[in-house]
């Protein structure tokens, strides 16, 4: 019998499951069987959906369709709420859950304070999370204040803190994406040691060499869909690649002219802003699609946020029309003609409560307006038309913009910044949460734009469309442009200068 | 972060969102129906109530409630609060009577309020935007301070005004109102006009509504909000000349509380404490309904200690309904 066999060693069995938000798949029929005492992999490019996969494993979001299972040792024994996931599987990700004014020890031990009669016991505290410094080699002083260390040190107390849980399962969503190279190594040292005393891994990674080193089995995903999946013995970095790229189910780029040649409108030199940006030069020139392609953390949207003057500059020139441009905010870039549809449509994009053609006019409104007071009706018409000629599907422009599918919130966004064309438009994410439709009218649009004379930058995560869009493209990691690529680069090229060959060697200059 | 903004920027179920929405229009009917059905209440139970005589005693004993009040719309929509307006109403009555002591002049004593009014905006925009206070604990900082400094000038005694004509604006009529109600209408239609049909008060709405998405859209945050406190300021200055007038003097200790009295009605009204959202007309029709339950127990002899239970009560009620729609409105 050989089925029961290996039911035996499955510990979560993920089976036909789908995820969707709206008309958005994020999972489409995923499979997945993570066995007991593994470190199971799941790869795939930004919005593959690893990370939606990690949250369905650990019980945070339901599934639309299939179904979790969780075995236990006994194997009679099945759990398949979500109640049961969450309480036996921790989560690691990147969204930094701390209490910033409480000690390290205290948020190692949040949800498990060792306590008496309902007195922490700081003694009992102190000496669990000692055992578990010396466990894991992890340098931290225990009664730190966690808002006091660097995002590194952060990371390694999430970690800490899911060590400290007796969850059988532990998911750990780019765990070392914040880690040197050094602590990198000691975290997969321990994920190692962990695996030998029975506990089960899920490891989402951008970085190959770390999956290929520590995984035993791997998925990879690619729009949703699983593309690959085996042990981690029988593949390569290049088979992975492959396996992350796959063949698009969609070409659906507009067929460029190439740009005419001209003198560039935005000229950046040695750009630096913090340490997200790090000694970045471009220029970009009228009618020209810059793309810019990095992972999460890689600076990008800290340079787009740089060339708008919502960062300071702390060295470096840029030059707009031959003209210094120093922005001291957004509110002189959008006065320069440097425009920018932001990376998060909710957080930084929408007014999500007010309606479509307030959310399209807001930066134009002077324009609809005599001495400070808006004529009646001119913006609504405004926005109303720019919108008809952008293929927008909401009913209407008296709505809510919340109300709106993504493509249609994304479209609004265009149409604020291409109300009057701009001089250079920073696109950040052009499609992200954009269903398949609704993508070739937006790459259409700034098509469009790039043809009437704007200089766009289009930032994303996504090679694919990075590539598919832009006349050249510039790779970014660790807050530099690493290196520049023409138009019909290959995809692997390009992945491999954003991740850079060896992660962990290039990453440890750094810090 | 990718795949959960993905989730978030989608749609929320259309049956949840109908409901919702529902809910918010029941909001719209709900004040103007409790206004009516009050007004109704009262114009039945009392004999006293509807009357020409009656109506102008509650327009001019609110008036300096309302003209503090539609100015605070203002604030919460750009998503602040102003603590400081009772304390600002105080040492503006007492500017007021001051200069217009020491200068002869009624008409600089009226300037010199509305001034003192505007300083202690611009004092309370400095602390929120360039001292990066959060406005509640600001304001209310600098409340203390200027109920302090009103305390100092006066060394506690009322300051009579002096000059013949101090008390026109709190005294003399004009087909049948007090001059105070008159400048209370300008000043609501003004401020009505500043927030809904002007550039500036777009911008107040997007302040509130989403401040970084407003930043990246090239917005002066910091200016619309300083002038949103300045306007505050001037509104509490304004009304405090109005009251310093009614009495022909200024006091050190008047308006204590006042503030309260005017969150109340902003919020009864349903303008929302999150910002983005709000009317001048709701705050309108949330002074009066204030106003109504006054002078309705007083016409009905109820002792004024109910008064109090009763807008304090009122006043939860109607931020819990807030709290409810608003939950209703960010379900996904």
């Amino acid at each position: 019998m050989p089925d029961s066999h290996a039911a035996e060693h499955v510990h979560i069995d993920v089976r036909d499951v789908n995820v969707s938000f709206g008309a958005f798949a994020a999972l489409d029929q995923v499979s997945v069987r993570i066995r007991r005492g593994r470190v199971h992999a799941l790869v795939g490019e930004n919005g593959a959906g690893k990370s939606t996969l990690g949250k369905v494993i650990s019980g945070h979001l339901p599934a639309t369709r299939g179904q979790v299972t969780l075995h236990r040792e006994n194997p009679a024994e099945v759990l398949g709420s979500a109640g049961h996931l969450r309480a036996r599987v921790a989560v690691v990700d990147q969204e930094l859950a701390l209490l910033p004014a409480r000690s390290v020890a205290e948020n190692v031990l949040l949800g498990s304070l060792p306590s008496r009669f309902g007195v922490a016991l700081r003694a009992a505290m102190r000496s669990r999370v000692a055992t578990l410094l010396e466990a894991t080699g992890f340098d931290l002083d225990p009664d730190a204040p966690v808002g006091a260390l660097r995002v590194a040190d952060r990371q390694l107390v999430t970690i800490l803190r899911a060590f400290a849980t007796q969850a059988e399962v532990i998911v750990m969503d780019e765990p070392t994406a914040a880690l040197t190279g050094r602590e990198s190594e000691r975290l997969l040292g321990v994920i190692d040691r962990m695996r030998a005393d029975g506990r089960t891994f899920v490891y989402v990674s951008h970085f190959l060499g770390e999956v290929l080193e520590i995984a035993d089995d791997i998925t990879v995903l690619k729009d949703g869909q699983v593309t690959w999946q085996g042990d981690a013995s029988a593949t390569n970095q290049d088979a992975l690649v492959a396996a992350m790229l796959g063949r698009s189910l969609v070409t659906m780029f507009p067929d460029r002219q190439p740009p005419p040649p001209g003198d560039p409108v935005l000229v950046v030199e040695n750009l630096t802003s913090g340490p997200e940006v790090q000694d970045v030069s471009l220029a970009v020139r009228p009618g020209e699609i810059l793309g810019i392609a990095g992972i999460v953390g890689s600076g990008r949207s800290e340079l787009a946020h740089t060339l708008l003057g919502a960062r300071r500059a702390t060295r470096g020139t840029m030059r707009l029309n031959g003209q210094l441009y120093r922005p001291n905010g957004p509110t002189h870039a959008w006065n320069r003609g440097v425009r920018i549809v932001p990376e998060s449509r909710r957080d930084q994009g929408l007014f999500l409560r007010h309606t479509v053609h307030r959310n399209v006019t807001l930066p134009h409104l002077s324009a609809v307006s005599r001495a400070g007071c808006l004529m009646p009706g001119a913006g609504r018409t405004m926005a109303a038309d720019l919108l008809d000629r952008m293929d927008y599907r909401g009913s209407g422009v008296d709505i809510p913009v919340g109300s709106l599918s993504g493509g249609n919130q994304q479209k609004v966004l265009l149409a604020r910044c291409l109300l009057s064309d701009p001089n250079v438009l920073i696109i950040d994410e052009p499609t992200r949460g954009v269903d398949v439709g609704a993508r070739h009218s937006i790459y259409t649009l700034i098509d469009e734009a790039a043809q009437r004379g704007v200089a766009v930058i289009v930032i994303s995560s996504e090679l694919e469309e990075v590539l598919g869009l832009a006349d050249r493209v510039l790779a970014m990691r660790g807050g530099r442009i690493v290196r520049e690529f023409a138009k019909h680069a290959s995809e692997a090229a390009v992945l491999s200068a954003i991740l850079g060959a060896e992660p962990t060697a290039t990453r440890k200059p750094s810090n | 972060m990718t795949e959960a903004n993905v989730g978030q920027t989608t749609p929320a179920p259309p049956a949840r969102r109908a409901f919702s929405l529902d809910l918010a229009h029941g909001r719209d009917l709900g004040i103007v129906a409790c206004f009516v059905a009050l007004f109704l209440a009262l114009t039945f139970s009392s004999d006293v109530f509807f009357s020409a005589q009656n109506f102008a005693t509650i327009l001019e004993q609110w008036a300096p409630v309302m003209i503090i009040a539609v100015a605070g719309t203002l604030v919460l929509v750009a998503g602040d609060l102003d603590i400081s307006v009772g304390a600002i109403f105080a040492i503006s009555g007492v500017a007021a009577a001051k200069f217009a002591n020491d200068t002869g002049s009624v008409i600089l004593g009226c300037v010199a309020a509305v001034i003192a009014g505007l300083a202690c905006g611009l004092v309370n925009a400095a602390i929120t935007l360039i001292g990066r206070v959060n406005s509640l604990i600001g304001t209310l900082g600098s409340s203390l301070v200027i109920r302090g400094l009103a305390l100092l000038i006066t060394g506690g005694f009322i300051v009579q005004a002096a000059p013949v004509g101090f008390d026109t604006l709190g005294v003399d009529s004009w087909l049948g109102l007090r001059w105070s109600v008159w400048v209370m209408f300008v000043w609501v239609g003004a401020v009505a006009v500043l927030l809904h049909l002007t550039v500036f008060g777009r911008r107040v709405f997007a302040v509130g509504g989403n401040i970084e998405a407003a930043r990246l859209a090239g917005i002066p945050v910091g200016s619309v909000k300083a002038v949103v406190f300045v306007v505050s300021g001037m509104s509490a200055g304004l009304a405090g000349l109005l009251a310093a007038s009614k009495v022909n003097a200024g006091q050190a200790e008047v308006g204590v509380g006042l503030e309260f009295q005017v969150l109340a009605a902003i919020v009864l009204g349903g303008t929302s404490l999150a910002g983005g959202a709000g009317a001048v007309w709701r705050t309108v029709l949330g002074v009066m309904i204030l106003a109504m339950i006054g002078n309705g127990l007083n016409l009905l002899a109820v002792d004024p200690v109910y008064q109090q239970i009763v807008q304090g009560t009122i006043v939860v009620t109607a931020v819990a309904v807030d709290a409810w729609a608003q939950r209703g409105r960010n379900k996904t």
